[in-house]
């Protein structure tokens, strides 16, 4: 028994979907809803803003609402400031519901849900992940650097005030 | 998944894979390659017991809930009934329901993501299929309708909660008293909009496991089957219960120890003792004593220390459950499964029941009181099995004293000896397949652990692993991961 169709018709709202990922307890882990705080003060037409420890299966329903989903989270390794699409992955290295790549969620929204996310993703390297409410200054700066990067990016999509 | 075969014929798997937390299990193998011994350990470690001291007791149903994102509102309910115990209150009734409303969407919430996410792939695609693929990706691949029906279900367990308390994970709300938010009218229609297509999920889920074991029954049947003591809570006739209850421990052969305890004496009963090798504690059945008093708490516990159900459909089931051994308790590990889909189904039926109650909606939600006694304690079921909260305050309501008895650390020797079960099935020697390790993985995965909150013996765990021969003698140490 397959599920019906009508039941599981996700509506479209043709809006941006910004999902800031991380835990504000961990120090500079918080950078991502920080980022994703800034944007909403912002008050952009058209632009959700979500703020998630991480990200779960059981929210796919929701974003295959959006037509765009820019992902703001921090990173231990890589640039200190990266802004990129990302694409699926076939295979999955899924160990728990704790850990699930951005890869893996868009290839399960082919899978399950026949639809495409279009999900970029804006990474910013952390330097401390210990326990505390306080995010470095450097990474702060950075922060503000991502603020203007997405702000820039949605302004050529046509977003606005 | 790695795994290495060390020097010293010590094989290590690390991280175990498909659980909630992380660990590591060591294989201990003779000269002639057979198991000596295995073992799970857990490498993680929270000190929630020790960081709680001090706090005002009032603020622990909030900030339990952080201990375990998987079973947040197990943490939060327990919490509250020790509270209600430090100020001799009760809950208002339509308190009191919200929070088991609350507590069955999370044991659907939990259930379906060990049962449709972590373990079937195991069952659906294969216990040597491509590592890569034996996972929810896998399962999408190979059967979209049953990934999504998984991924919904899991769904429905969590908008529960968000829709009374506005949060699906480490929920806030659930306070002394009772609760802190109401149900509306048009939330609980939502909610019962599910009941048909969650049901349906449910059932499916236990076809697949009932066809998987009636095709391969001498594995499921032999798959770390071993004799212990259970734990679990009951009604006053005898019926399962998660959210409230008495508590009922029987032996190995079905036989009642002791019936009807009142949670608050859970110490006259059980007893811990710290290992050297885990952070885990060894939880024991205090008559019976160290080393003869193991017992297991959880889906499998609680179905085999039951009397019956509360619901039509899973009394059905029940039925069939208690058949697999002739109305004995089933010891083998591989069904904890099946109990786990029995008990989501039996929380659906009841979920359902508490939305048809015309007081769900009631705005009379908490009692109030104060700080009137320096003690309290508050059980309930967590998804995986029987949960303890202990609280000792000053005279100002400042706790001096939290005791957590989680349901994993419960099941720590039970899952130690599964793993140790299976590697002897399974492993022979060196030359040792990953579908073989993923068998000894299974094991721990029957137990669906949430280690984060399980791990908290502060202070007493040395912060290195030892490898031991069967003589004693150290023959390899591990970095923890």
């Amino acid at each position: 028994m397959s599920l019906n169709e009508d039941k599981i018709k996700i509506p479209s709202k043709a809006e941006t979907l910004i999902i800031g990922i991380g835990n504000p307890l961990r120090c500079d882990d918080g950078v991502g809803s920080y980022i994703a705080d800034c944007i909403e003060s912002k008050g952009l037409k058209g632009v959700k803003v979500w703020v998630v420890h991480q990200l779960n299966v059981e929210d796919l329903e929701r974003m295959l609402e959006y037509n765009r989903i820019i992902l703001v989270d921090a990173a231990i390794d890589g640039p200190l400031l990266d802004f990129r699409p990302v694409g699926k992955s076939e295979k999955s290295a899924l160990a728990s519901s704790h850990h699930l790549s951005v890869e893996t969620l868009i290839s399960l929204a082919q899978s399950i849900y026949h639809k495409d996310l279009h999900i970029h993703l804006c990474s910013i390297k952390g330097s401390s992940f210990e326990v505390g409410d306080k995010i470095s200054p450097d990474v702060l700066e950075r922060a503000q650097e991502a603020v203007e990067l997405i702000c820039c990016s949605l302004m050529n999509l046509g977003v606005r005030n | 998944m790695d795994s290495q075969l060390n020097k010293d014929n010590t094989i290590l798997i690390s991280p175990v894979t498909r659980i909630e937390g992380h660990a590591k299990i060591t294989i201990d193998l003779n000269a002639d390659g057979t198991v000596k011994d295995a073992r799970f350990h857990v490498n993680e470690f929270r000190g929630f017991e020790k960081f709680c001291e001090g706090r005002y007791f009032t603020e622990m149903p909030s900030i339990t809930p952080r201990i375990c994102g998987i079973c947040p509102v197990s943490h939060s309910v327990s919490s509250a009934k020790a509270c209600e115990m430090i100020m001799g209150i009760k809950p208002t009734y339509t308190g009191d329901l919200l929070r088991r409303l609350i507590h069955l969407g999370q044991m659907i919430s939990s259930h379906a993501l060990s049962f449709f996410h972590l373990s079937s792939p195991d069952f659906i695609l294969g216990w040597d299929s491509d590592p890569a693929l034996r996972n929810i990706v896998g399962i999408a691949q190979a059967s979209p309708d049953l990934a999504l029906r998984g991924i919904r279900l899991r769904k429905f367990g969590q908008e529960i909660s968000e829709r009374i308390t506005g949060k699906k994970i480490h929920i806030m709300g659930i306070v002394p008293g009772g609760m802190g938010s109401v149900l509306t009218e048009e939330n609980r229609k939502a909610l019962l909009g599910w009941i048909t297509e969650a049901t349906d999920t449910t059932l499916m889920g236990i076809e697949i496991i009932k066809k998987y074991h009636e095709q391969n029954k001498e594995m499921v049947n032999s798959f770390a089957n071993f004799p212990t003591l259970y734990l679990g809570t009951v009604g006053p006739e005898g019926e399962m219960e998660l959210y409230d209850g008495k508590l009922r421990f029987i032996d190995q052969d079905g036989k009642i120890l002791q019936d009807q305890i009142d949670p608050k004496n859970y110490l006259d009963y059980i007893a811990e003792r710290s290992i050297d090798w885990s952070y885990l504690k060894y939880p024991y059945y205090k008559p019976y004593g160290y080393g003869n008093g193991f017992y297991r708490v959880g889906p499998l516990a609680r179905l085999n220390v039951a009397s019956k159900m509360k619901t039509p459909k899973a009394q059905k089931e029940f039925l069939n459950f208690k058949s697999i051994n002739g109305n004995k308790p089933v010891h083998g590990t591989f069904y904890f499964h099946y109990a786990r889909l029995i008990e989501m189904l039996g929380s659906i039926e009841e979920a359902e029941r508490i939305l048809h109650d015309p007081k769900i909606t009631s705005t009379d939600i908490q009692a109030l009181g104060s700080h009137n006694y320096n003690e309290g304690i508050g059980s309930s079921e967590a998804p995986r099995g029987t949960l303890f909260h202990h609280y000792k305050t000053d005279e100002n309501g400042k706790l001096t004293m939290v005791n957590l008895l989680i349901a994993t650390g419960q099941n720590n020797p039970a899952m130690n000896q599964s793993v140790f079960e299976v590697a002897k099935q399974y492993v022979r020697g060196k030359d040792v397949k990953e579908g073989a390790l993923n068998r000894v993985e299974a094991a721990i995965r029957c137990y669906d652990p949430c280690l984060s909150c399980s791990t908290h013996a502060i202070g007493a765990m040395p912060m290195i692993i030892e490898i031991k021969d069967h003589e004693g003698e150290t023959v390899h140490v591990l970095k923890r991961g």
